[in-house]
């Protein structure tokens, strides 16, 4: 079972995406949920308050989901964040550039609730 | 006096010759030729219309496929929508379905007949139905996928915008910008701005 405590970022510059997200979360039992609309608003929140895990979208104003990823990838406190990307984002291309930046997973929109419950059981190595 | 004439319908061939090579899309042509008078600012003029078209051809080219580009987009956005739609209203069926269930359950229990109401199966319902609009919340970010589609369309059709706005000034052709929708409009077109759509209580009110 997922740890309820846990604490989890939100990225993406749709409010109903974030709302969505924040919904799931919560019928998965994890309350503790906050948001940002950019790359460059989360980061700052990250380095104010940890994140058990991000779970960010690609196309965003002012820093993109994959610029990110590697931001936080490259900060030695933020280093090993797991980070979930959910987005519309779908070319073979794209997906092997979040791979070789350090995504933990990858979910293609629009997505299946039972699919992110999956992948954050992967992510947390949940049976 | 004959070498001048010579010269001059030399000239005047190569002129022709330029001017049905724009003609049929060869701007690549140098208009070389010298020649006095109005006809030598005619072959200036016809060097510059070469010039202009020259410079203009690559980027009208490599704009030409963005509009087949940004018609597919619109058409993926409307698939991608129909897709979502359609799986979102296949779980409200079995919704409805399962609702069915349970008000024929609750009916017979009303009406005394305790023994139809089968607990196991109302557990069922209600655990399928709370997975079945996690799902249906899940499946509504189809439209942030439109949303962005959209986008990427919108900005095809600005580059084409911005293409054909050079060339218009490329050629002094003045744009009204104060023209509206009607004067644009030729016979037949379709009118894709839905301006004098009505709410159903303005419809509801002319029944009345």
């Amino acid at each position: 079972m997922l740890n309820p405590d846990m604490n989890v970022l939100v990225v993406d510059d749709a409010a109903t995406m974030r709302r969505i997200v924040r919904s799931l979360l919560r019928e998965l039992g994890i309350k503790n949920v906050r948001e940002a609309e950019d790359g460059e608003m989360a980061l700052e929140d990250l380095k104010r308050q940890r994140a058990d895990l991000v779970v960010s979208d690609w196309a965003m104003p002012k820093m993109t989901g994959i610029e990110l990823l590697r931001a936080i990838r490259q900060d030695s406190a933020l280093k090993d964040t797991p980070v979930l990307m959910v987005t519309a984002e779908s070319k073979k291309e794209s997906i092997m550039e979040a791979i070789q930046a350090g995504v933990n997973n990858y979910i293609v929109k629009p997505f299946n609730s039972k699919t992110l419950e999956e992948k954050l059981n992967k992510i947390f190595k949940v049976a | 006096m004959e070498v001048q004439t010579n010269g001059t319908a030399r000239a005047m061939t190569e002129l022709i010759e330029v001017t049905r090579a724009l003609a049929e899309g060869d701007f690549e042509r140098p208009l070389e030729i010298s020649l006095q008078g109005e006809l030598g600012q005619l072959a200036a003029h016809i060097e510059t219309l070469r010039e202009n078209l020259k410079l203009l051809s690559p980027r009208f080219a490599s704009s030409v496929h963005l509009i087949p580009k940004a018609g597919q987009g619109v058409a993926e956005i409307s698939q991608q929508a129909e897709v979502s739609v359609n799986s979102i209203l296949g779980l409200v069926d079995e919704m409805c379905a399962d609702q069915d269930v349970v008000s024929d359950m609750l009916g017979k229990a009303k009406s005394g007949d305790l023994a139809s109401l089968d607990i196991a199966r109302l557990q069922e319902i209600a655990d399928k139905t709370g997975a079945s609009l996690m799902s249906v919340m899940s499946f509504l970010s189809f439209q942030d996928v439109v949303r962005q589609r959209a986008e990427k369309v919108q900005a095809m059709i600005d580059m084409v915008e911005e293409k054909i706005r050079d060339l218009l000034a490329k050629f002094r052709v003045q744009v009204d910008e104060a023209l509206d929708e009607d004067s644009l409009k030729s016979p037949g077109e379709i009118d894709l701005t839905n301006s004098e759509a009505v709410d159903q209580s303005s419809i509801d009110d002319l029944f009345k």
